[in-house]
């Protein structure tokens, strides 16, 4: 076993809430990361599964070094991230990137692809400064994933959805990173289309060894994906497994719930149907989490809180009674 | 190990220089530039009749006063007291004369000169200084921004009016003075425009997409957000300089602005007020004029608003 390309160890993040002006205390508290840990290995891709609001974009944030851990430590390739210098920070910018959910929210309207693409370059890149070069990079990179290096001096409205999506993987490339955080990369694309970027995401992979943090709501996307999921539920990681052992035998009864949302379309079982709303994170559940909705909760869900333990080899699963 | 353009492998050289020879040949052929925001802007705006013609209204009101001296038939003070208060279309006096038998069109002209700029000067600089604090604000929501917004508020709670009429009657009247309360009067709402369109844009995606790339904020404020709160300000700025001549040939017309005899439209329409049953033109005319410049930056104002609106570019 190498060491992990990213380890993250008892990441939290709480978010006061209210306590305005002049009060300084927070009338409450939003824990929507409390106590994630997970690693992610060189050229591999975890996938972070989870209902919305169960924290795990607030966790992609993190690694990004977007938002501030109010717990925890994250280390990349064996150095914390926490105590980096500028200099050490500049470099772990070029070695971890990001591609946003939203490819409208994620391309500033006034700019042109190629200043675009261009900026992490000129901010990260050694050779920022060499326009002749950079232009040659972004057109590069426009045919890597797919756009006619033609459109370069275009405005993202002139794109579609599908097209956006690829200038911003074009825009995570550009400085030849190693890890990407993938924010629900085609949740907001057609299905055809999401396709084709899955594909593209692959190939990419596959071309440069990169390893992905891939968080999204869709099970069928994740299971195409990741090599690895991690199933969150209320800030906490519920199980962990390779995707193939949790997609065939899901071992925590939140998983299996959202496993069979997903195949009852095939005419197999009857869906599970989880009563209830997902708790608020400003009043998370004693004990286990996810006990208010389970079907299979005892008395003793309420006092103890289940760690993840492995079930198996390679599967992990915070729960006491976990599905056999 | 920081350098991330360095360890190109050739291959990947060959492939960029390949893909750039593709594209200028391609761009050779089919000869396109690269569409400018201005360009855009323009086209957009030329759809716009009304627009268009306020435009070149305001254009040719601004020629004619910065060409007075010239264009004007009399001097600004020249006195005929034997045609006093004639009406318009007097043997050699196409507006009439005034109450001092002065030309009405000549110090129309000469009057613009003053009250132009009394109001676009200060609207130009309240702008300038509202896009700093607003962007600050805006940005630094918590803090920083909390401090400006409120001290802003404190000048809110006052009607605008009653403000700059307090400010110019403090400072004693003036040109400079006029120019100086409409500025303090204008900050607060214009800093309220830029704080609310910063507070938008900030939470884009394309900020965070900046930071990740270790953009400074100072960067991320200037060169991510500044170029998407500009259309609001630039609607606002203009549809607002029309309201600002008015309000300064107010100030003017109270006796707090410029000073008789110098020409002004605010004081020719107050110097009209006493004859205004015998000679209404004395006091019309100038008014009028106000009228047709407040209500052309207005119409340029909202062709602005449409043309920047970017769900109609295409």
């Amino acid at each position: 076993m190498s060491e992990p390309l990213l380890e993250v160890r008892d990441l939290a993040k709480r978010f006061p809430i209210g306590g305005g002006f002049l009060s300084r205390r927070p009338a409450a508290e939003l824990r929507a990361v409390d106590g994630v840990s997970f690693s992610i290995a060189e050229g591999e891709t975890l996938g972070l599964v989870g209902e919305s609001g169960c924290g795990k974009s607030t966790t992609g944030k993190m690694v990004m070094r977007l938002l501030a851990p109010t717990a925890g430590r994250i280390a990349y390739a064996g150095e914390d991230v926490a105590g980096m210098t500028d200099d050490r920070t500049r470099w772990f910018r070029q070695q971890v990137q990001m591609v946003f959910q939203d490819p409208f929210s994620s391309l500033n309207p006034r700019k042109t692809v190629a200043e675009i693409v261009g900026q992490p370059i000129a901010l990260l890149g050694e050779d920022g400064g060499d326009r002749r070069r950079l232009r040659e990079r972004v057109f590069e990179l426009l045919d890597m994933v797919g756009l006619d290096p033609n459109h370069a001096n275009r405005y993202p409205h002139q794109f579609s959805g599908g097209q956006r999506q690829r200038i911003g993987i074009a825009r995570a490339l550009a400085v030849r990173p190693k890890l990407i955080v993938l924010d629900e990369p085609v949740s907001a694309l057609d299905l055809s289309i999401q396709a084709q970027i899955i594909n593209l995401l692959t190939d990419l992979q596959r071309e440069f060894g990169l390893s992905y943090l891939f968080i999204s709501h869709d099970l069928n996307v994740v299971e195409y994906l990741s090599h690895r999921v991690a199933v969150m539920y209320l800030g906490k990681i519920v199980e962990a497994a390779p995707a193939e052992a949790l997609f065939r035998a899901p071992k925590h009864p939140y998983t299996q719930a959202l496993l069979s949302a997903v195949l009852s379309e095939d005419g197999g079982s009857a869906p599970m149907v989880l009563e209830g709303e997902i708790p608020s994170p400003m009043a998370v559940p004693s004990g286990c989490r996810f006990r208010t909705r389970c079907p299979r909760a005892e008395p003793r869900c309420a006092e103890v809180e289940p760690a993840l333990e492995p079930r198996a080899a390679t599967h992990r699963a915070a729960c006491h009674f976990p599905v056999s | 190990m920081t350098d991330a353009m360095q360890d190109f492998s050739r291959a990947e050289l060959e492939a960029g220089r390949a893909a750039r020879e593709a594209w200028e040949a391609r761009a050779k052929r089919d000869a396109r530039k690269p569409e400018s925001s201005l360009r855009l802007l323009w086209t957009a705006l030329k759809r716009d009749k009304l627009a268009m013609a306020s435009a070149v209204f305001l254009l040719l009101v601004a020629l004619a006063t910065i060409f007075a001296p010239w264009l004007a038939p009399y001097g600004p003070n020249e006195a005929n007291p034997s045609l006093r208060l004639e009406p318009p279309l007097t043997e050699g006096h196409l507006l009439g004369l005034d109450g001092q038998g002065r030309d009405i069109l000549t110090r129309l002209l000469y009057g613009g000169r003053v009250s132009l700029p009394i109001a676009l000067i200060p609207v130009a600089i309240a702008t300038f200084i509202s896009v700093i604090l607003g962007l600050i604000a805006g940005f630094y929501r918590k803090g920083v921004g909390e401090v400006i917004m409120r001290v802003l508020d404190i000048f809110y709670a006052f009607p605008t009016v009653m403000l700059a009429i307090a400010i110019a009657g403090i400072l004693g009247p003036g040109m400079m003075n006029v120019m100086l309360s409409i500025v303090i009067v204008l900050i607060p709402y214009i800093t309220r425009v830029v704080y609310t369109a910063t507070m938008v844009v900030s939470e884009e995606d394309f900020v965070q997409a900046a930071r990740a790339c270790g953009a400074s904020d100072t960067r991320i404020i200037f060169s991510e957000v500044l170029p998407n709160v500009m259309s609001p300000v630039i609607v606002y700025g203009t549809t607002t300089m029309g309201l600002q001549v008015v309000f300064a040939a107010g100030l003017s017309f109270l006796g707090l602005g410029v000073q008789p005899p110098i020409a002004d439209w605010g004081i020719m329409t107050a110097s009209g007020r006493d004859v205004l049953s015998v000679a209404p033109h004395v006091s019309t005319i100038p008014g009028i004029v106000l009228l047709l410049v407040a209500l052309a930056f207005n119409l340029v104002g909202d062709g602005l608003r449409d043309a920047l609106d970017p769900r109609l570019r295409l």
